[in-house]
């Protein structure tokens, strides 16, 4: 009886990412546009046949696929919608509703992220064929990376949440969110690997939940780290996981005492 | 006890002082000012089930305020509230089960997927049973007629189909209380009367206990029998709908432009006693009635006996004459 309400929530944000196609197509292409961009960029980078950090040309390709993959299921539109709620005082419908504003936030954004996960693997996998990006062989990578790939949605829903709490206090989001995106494409891996970077920086990286995000799912799926590292690096995402919740359920709680609706 | 008990609620708001213009700006950032609105102040009601209550005052009186209280939105600055034995506000997940509400504002129907899965989500997350589903659906999509745009997104359905909607959806899982915060605001006079029967229907079959807030007097008329009447966030009558009528209100008020001025004021008073007249302008006048005593059309008749009227228009009674009055009488 229980999952059923959760189901129920996540094909209802299922149909809601999809009810505007043109929209969800324009949503998918301009994620596909920056990643034609950075691998431009990149082959102009390794035409001097060069091996940055560990990675070669070849590697470079699949990590492109890979972090576009990882960073296409939470959408911009996705993401504001929660700030929105916040600030329009449209919240006030899920508060009267006998359910956490968090899991339904959860399931809702979850489901959204379907329909925009799934043109994106179709749109890649006709990139990687054309390409001959190397892909894993072993089904147990795939079957590895789609766990870690769900942590990371995990994690990137729960940053994206906190974040939007603070609209409780802020009452304006658009600083917020694409700070939030900025600081998370930069320290989670989506724009360059981060193995590349400085070492202070690499330091940084490492001991924020970001990397959970792109940079795990992506090394996994690539096998640089295999075996007992692979699951070691998910277990860093699942404690990742429970820190962010914590943290969520706290500010929840300071966010809820002043809560002001706002528009009547 | 009673089903809904409120006990010296109170709500400050915390309203940011700016100064104008762009060095007052410049201030409010560096350091901010603010001052303290008391938008409740020491309310106290109780309610029984069954009861049919409205909740009226002019805008900004504080009405839907109390309303997000009593729901658990927002947490009251002192006092306190016992809804079926639960404090809203502490206990928010479990007392929504009791509750259904309607904001006239906002729709909680998903703005683009079908009115159908709305209610079906609804119907999820409430966890009712197929059969009372199966059964509410039936009894108030016939009623209310939103069979019909079942398919349709909330986004193409007009002001008063998406109404009919909320109210569907708010009644889904058979709360015992429902709360409606200016159900009919900005609907047409059909609709409006739809839904009050509607409203009336619910009540008297069902037992459910409602508590709507509204500034149209038409519609408390039609589905209260009680009221409560706030005023910059003091409640300042509480009682029968028909002792407000008896007391206070209905004095509904015509105002006519004529081309003279209006002679023998006395004759025309004493003819008509009980109405009173008043100049608004050098030929406008505003004479009201109680609407019990005369209809609009004897007065008109009476007064182009004696003048020449150009023009004239019908006022019915307002809240915020209600409260005016109720001010003057003293209570």
């Amino acid at each position: 009886m229980k999952m059923r309400k959760y189901l129920k929530i996540f094909t209802c944000g299922v149909q809601d990412a999809t009810a505007y196609r043109g929209n969800l197509i324009v949503g998918v292409l301009s994620n596909f546009i920056i990643t034609a961009v950075m691998f431009y960029i990149w082959q102009v980078i390794y035409a001097a046949n060069v091996t940055i950090g560990s990675y070669n040309w070849e590697d470079m390709k699949t990590y492109l696929f890979i972090s576009f993959i990882c960073n296409s299921t939470l959408s911009w539109a996705a993401e504001t919608k929660i700030s929105k709620k916040i600030i329009t005082g449209e919240i006030t419908s899920d508060l009267i509703k006998p359910m956490g504003f968090m899991r339904m936030t959860f399931f809702e954004t979850a489901g959204a992220g379907v329909p925009v996960s799934v043109i994106s693997i179709i749109i890649m996998t006709v990139v990687a064929v054309f390409m001959k990006i190397q892909m894993p062989a072993s089904p147990i990578v795939y079957f590895v990376f789609i766990i870690s790939h769900i942590l990371s949605f995990v994690i990137n829903f729960l940053v994206s949440f906190i974040c939007a709490l603070f609209c409780f206090w802020t009452e304006n989001y658009f600083g917020i969110v694409k700070s939030k995106q900025v600081v998370v494409n930069f320290f989670s891996g989506a724009l360059i690997p981060l193995n590349m970077m400085p070492e202070m920086l690499q330091k940084i990286a490492f001991a924020l939940p970001f990397q959970g995000i792109v940079f795990i799912p992506s090394s996994i799926f690539m096998e640089t780290v295999a075996g007992m590292d692979a699951i070691y690096l998910m277990l860093s995402q699942v404690v990742w996981c429970i820190i962010l919740y914590i943290v969520q359920i706290i500010l929840w709680h300071c966010a809820i005492k002043k809560v002001v609706i706002n528009g009547g | 006890m009673s089903l809904i008990e409120v006990n010296s609620l109170c709500k400050n708001y915390r309203i940011a002082d700016k100064k104008p213009g762009l060095s007052g700006m410049l201030k409010h950032f560096v350091a901010p000012q603010y001052h303290i609105k008391e938008a409740v102040k020491d309310i106290n009601f109780t309610i029984e089930k069954g009861e049919s209550v409205a909740y009226i005052g002019a805008n900004g009186a504080g009405k839907s305020t109390t309303i997000k209280m009593l729901t658990g939105i927002l947490k009251p600055t002192s006092g306190n509230i016992c809804i079926n034995g639960l404090e809203p506000y502490k206990n928010r997940i479990k007392s929504t089960k009791n509750i259904g509400v309607v904001f006239g504002q906002r729709t909680q129907l998903w703005w683009d997927i079908p009115i159908r899965e709305s209610f079906a989500m609804l119907k999820e997350i409430y966890e009712i049973p197929d059969f009372v589903y199966a059964d509410n659906i039936k009894y108030f999509g016939e009623i209310l007629g939103v069979a019909e745009f079942m398919g349709y997104p909330a986004r193409k359905l007009s002001l008063g189909q998406r109404m009919r909607a909320d109210i569907v959806a708010s009644l889904l899982h058979n709360p015992p209380i429902l709360y409606l915060d200016e159900p009919t605001i900005g609907l047409d006079v059909v609709v409006k009367e739809r839904v009050c029967e509607f409203l009336k229907k619910v009540n008297k079959e069902r037992g459910t206990t409602i508590l709507l807030t509204s500034h149209d007097l038409d519609d408390i008329e039609k589905v209260c029998s009680r009221i409560i009447v706030i005023d910059q966030g003091k409640k300042i009558f509480d009682g029968d709908v028909s002792l407000l009528k008896r007391t206070y209100a209905y004095n509904r008020c015509i105002v006519v432009k004529t081309v003279q001025n209006l002679p023998k004021e006395n004759k025309i008073c004493s003819e008509l006693p009980n109405i009173t007249i008043e100049k608004k302008d050098s030929s406008v006048y505003e004479i009201s009635f109680n609407q019990d005593e005369y209809s609009a059309y004897d007065i008109i008749q009476k007064l182009s006996g004696y003048l020449q009227i150009i023009d004239f228009s019908l006022q019915e009674p307002s809240v915020e004459q209600v409260v005016k009055k109720i001010y003057n009488g003293g209570i």
